[in-house]
């Protein structure tokens, strides 16, 4: 018998990190009718995705969890617009995106210092997560968008593009560029960690 | 290749397939650039701490967003948008939104407002089933994993649970195809009959035309109530023998001194509601909606393994075919009460697969379901006589399992907290000579939970069938206690009293019940079986470069054994679906110990397979790894070793 390869069967076992779903056209053209019910569910549906979607690209729990709220009341005025030319799926990241960005406007009026915010320098943290947080929040936006989009959530190039307007091929370099920096900068961290010891 | 070309190629390969040239250039590469190595590294990390970061359980933004739009719960119309026409004149309210299920809901429904939860949560069933059906998935993307499911807020659902399944009554009928090449089809049809409990009657006759009267019709009974169980049906006979191995005279069995819900047995429940095949489960694949007989049915495709309580309560006797743990099971269940209503088994496609069946003789065609059960006319809470529950045959000797009942002795704990709405169901000491275990039972109809300790326990392992890699959970006051790899038992070993708590309920439920006994639970004697119980943490101490799963789905975190120099993860998912991983450094396999081995590319390495022991091996950085499984396919099991990363 012919040796097995594991590629053939990778699809055997159900992994994390499947693709973002589609909603049944249906309840998005009730939602679109005015039926609230629909809408909730649309709401219920996604609502944790934007929500980490958007911790990771303003690296803020609470502005995130404002900015989720601003992104479906968007949603809900915008239904109309919709119109089936994309997955709903990445129109909703569209719509979460550029109310993220319109939040990340806002708060650098308030704050110039926010564009100059240096590689950050982590602080040892066992889990690591906080000093990933500080990395992702030093990448630029453009980077930190594609990024959040395909690592967090596992959308394809093609989605993420759709969804930041951008082509294909620049989702996957700024993705490339994104981690490229991430990488980098964790080892850092990890080196500094170990001289200090 | 250069780094400067491999490193958008590795970044690439995390997102999606690369093709395969350029995956061969990108391995060749790595092996020789330990700094290319050590980014691929960084990436997985990342993508480990990012992608499956811990679910939080955070408020609804549903309500805070149609108040903002002005909309309260009157559920005004959206201005200026069209009425929409009630295709059945009910209203609006009482109906899912058109187009239900949605894709996901969000990860807790807990807060929906009462009036619209159609789907009661009626068990730790009801509340998988729900997010099954709505085609959520636990784990990745914003979903809940497993144990996330099990938070400390589920018992509560479990318990306040609005409906039950107190009796269910119904007709079932079994077609099952390949048993032998002379019989190609056997249909069968018979009755169910449950009380809660744990009564169970299920009672089938063979309709099939038999080539001969060598043949002995597959007719079967199987009566349990509380204290007893008998059952009757030819016995098994090996399949190259049949027919002339068949004794007309079928096999009665009869067990008296029958404690309350026994663990081993295939339980009442499992057959009425199948809480064990998800209780623990990742996400099922959905298969939508339909009607099976005049009820509302959601469809579930789970693997044979996983649905195992289920199938084996229905052929608890009788002679059968066997079924491929791999295989696939459609399982439909009432939209309301989650109670079975049809289900079938398909072969994989797994080459796998195809051996087994060629050993044992079946062929079974591609996609064609082998065994299909239907229940029909069924009745929910109706009256079940008595009559439902026979006796066994009259001369019939009963083995006896030692249970009287009775008030144990004061060796029994009394549990601080139980959940809601439990009530004393038996209690009651298992006499098998020597110190007695002292056993009570709780239920609240449907739930239950029983606590056996014993004074007398010399040792060696934990008292309780923990199974083989229990985990350590540390209770604060109350000592340590050990929990099961499935979450079904919890274990305390405290001063001159050994105690396990076992049930239907989850994992923290039981846990608690255990903390609220009054004992202080000690770490075993290292020289027990589960003196090796460790941490992931100490596992990666105890041998650096630990590989683990990166992408595994439905599978609770592993149990940790060491021993030496040698890891054994343990993980466990829904049913019987569990693997163990080894680990140990070495720089080549040891001697095959079985006939049948065959060469496998295992992560671009020569490994073995092992059909009979369900094991994989190979030889990697100087360390020996086996993964090793009797409920996964070799397909399953690759995939498994392709996604190992070093954590």
């Amino acid at each position: 018998m012919a040796p097995l390869a594991a590629s053939q069967h990778r699809e055997a076992l159900r992994t994390k990190g499947q693709s973002v779903e589609e909603p049944d056209p249906d309840t998005v053209r009730a939602a679109m009718a005015g039926d609230l019910d629909a809408f909730e569910a649309l709401v219920h549906a996604y609502q944790a995705h934007v929500r980490r979607f958007l911790r990771h690209l303003l690296g803020d729990a609470a502005l995130a969890e404002d900015v989720t709220q601003e992104t479906f009341l968007r949603v809900y005025r915008r239904l109309d617009s919709f119109g089936f030319r994309s997955k709903f799926s990445t129109w909703i990241f569209q719509v979460a995106r550029n109310a993220g960005v319109d939040a990340l406007r806002a708060r650098q009026r308030r704050d110039r210092m926010a564009q100059q915010l240096p590689p950050p320098r982590a602080a040892p943290d066992p889990s690591g997560r906080v000093e990933i947080a500080a990395a992702l929040a030093a990448l630029t936006p453009r980077l930190r968008e594609a990024f959040v989009l395909i690592e967090v959530l596992g959308l394809t190039y093609r989605e993420a593009g759709h969804a930041v307007g951008a082509p294909e091929g620049t989702v996957k370099s700024r993705v490339f560029r994104a981690r490229e920096q991430l990488v980098s900068w964790l080892c850092d961290a990890e080196e500094e960690q170990r001289d200090a010891l | 290749m250069r780094c400067d070309a491999a490193r958008p190629l590795l970044s690439e390969g995390f997102d999606g397939a690369l093709a395969a040239h350029d995956r061969r250039a990108v391995d060749e590469h790595l092996g020789a650039c330990a700094d290319c190595a050590a980014f691929k590294t960084g990436l997985a990390r990342l993508r480990r701490e990012l992608r499956y970061e811990a679910v939080q359980d955070v408020a609804d933004v549903a309500p805070a967003v149609l108040a903002q739009l002005g909309l309260d719960s009157q559920r005004r119309r959206r201005p200026g948008a069209p009425h929409r026409q009630e295709p059945h004149g009910r209203p609006p309210q009482e109906r899912w939104p058109r187009g239900w299920p949605p894709p996901r809901p969000r990860p807790s429904q807990r807060q929906r407002p009462p009036r619209r939860s159609r789907l009661r949560a009626t068990s730790a069933a009801a509340i998988f089933l729900a997010a099954v059906i709505a085609g959520a998935s636990f784990a990745g993307l914003g979903g809940r994993r497993a144990s996330e499911v099990r938070a400390e807020d589920l018992p509560q659902r479990v318990q306040s649970a609005q409906s039950e399944v107190r009796s269910l009554s119904a007709q079932i009928s079994v077609v099952e195809r390949g048993w032998h090449p002379q019989v190609p089809e056997r249909r069968l049809s018979g009755t169910l009959r449950y009380s809660s409990p744990e009564s169970l009657a299920v009672h089938l006759t063979d309709h099939t035309d038999y080539p001969s009267d060598q043949w002995v019709p597959n007719d079967v009974a199987v009566v349990i109530t509380p204290g007893q169980r008998w059952s009757a049906g030819p016995a098994a006979c090996p399949r190259e023998a049949l027919p002339s191995c068949m004794s007309p005279e079928p096999r009665v069995e009869s067990l008296r001194g029958r404690e309350p819900f026994p663990v081993l047995d295939p339980a009442p429940l499992d057959l009425v509601v199948p809480v064990r095949s998800f209780s623990d489960a990742g996400p099922p694949e959905p298969l939508g909606r339909r009607s099976v007989g005049e009820r509302a049915a959601v469809g579930v495709a789970v693997t044979a393994a996983q649905a195992d309580p289920l199938l084996q309560g229905l052929r608890q006797a009788g002679a059968w075919r066997e079924i491929h743990p791999g295989d696939r099971v459609e399982l439909w269940l009432d939209e309301q009460a989650l109670v079975p209503l049809a289900l079938s088994v398909i072969p994989s496609d797994d080459p796998e697969r195809a051996l087994w069946a060629a050993r044992r003789g079946y062929r079974d065609a591609a996609a064609a379901p082998y065994l299909e059960v239907a229940f029909e006319g069924v009745r929910l809470n109706g009256e079940v006589p008595e009559a439902a529950f026979p006796s066994p045959p009259a001369g019939t000797a009963a083995r006896d399992a030692g249970f009287r009942a009775g008030s144990p002795a004061g060796q029994l704990p009394a549990p601080g907290w139980l959940p809601p709405g439990m009530r004393p169901h038996m209690e009651g000491v298992v006499d098998q000579g020597g110190e007695g275990i002292a056993v009570a039972a709780w239920t609240d109809g449907r739930a239950w939970v029983k606590i056996r300790a014993t004074e007398g326990w010399a040792g060696a392992r934990l008292f309780g069938d923990l199974g083989p890699a229990p985990h350590r959970v540390e209770l604060g006051a109350t000592g340590v206690a050990y929990v099961s790899g499935r979450g079904h038992e919890v274990g305390l070993h405290a001063e001159g009293l050994d105690v396990v708590v076992v049930g239907s309920l989850t994992e923290p439920a039981l846990i608690r019940i255990a903390a609220s006994l009054g004992l202080v639970g000690r770490p075993v004697p290292p020289d027990w079986a589960e003196g090796g119980a460790a941490s992931l943490e100490a596992a990666r101490r105890a041998l650096p470069g630990l590989l683990l799963p990166s992408e595994l789905e439905g599978f609770a975190p592993p149990t940790v054994r060491i021993a030496g120099d040698i890891v054994t993860l343990t993980f466990f998912g829904p049913g019987s679906r569990e693997f163990i991983l080894t680990q140990g450094p070495g720089d080549r396999l040891s001697p095959p110990l079985d006939a049948d081995v065959r060469g496998v590319g295992v992560r671009g390495l020569a490994g073995r397979y092992t059909p009979a022991r369900g094991e994989l091996e190979w030889v990697e950085s100087g360390t020996v790894v086996s993964v090793m499984s009797h409920t996964l396919s070799v397909a399953e099991l690759l995939a498994v070793a392709a996604s190992l990363e070093a954590g």
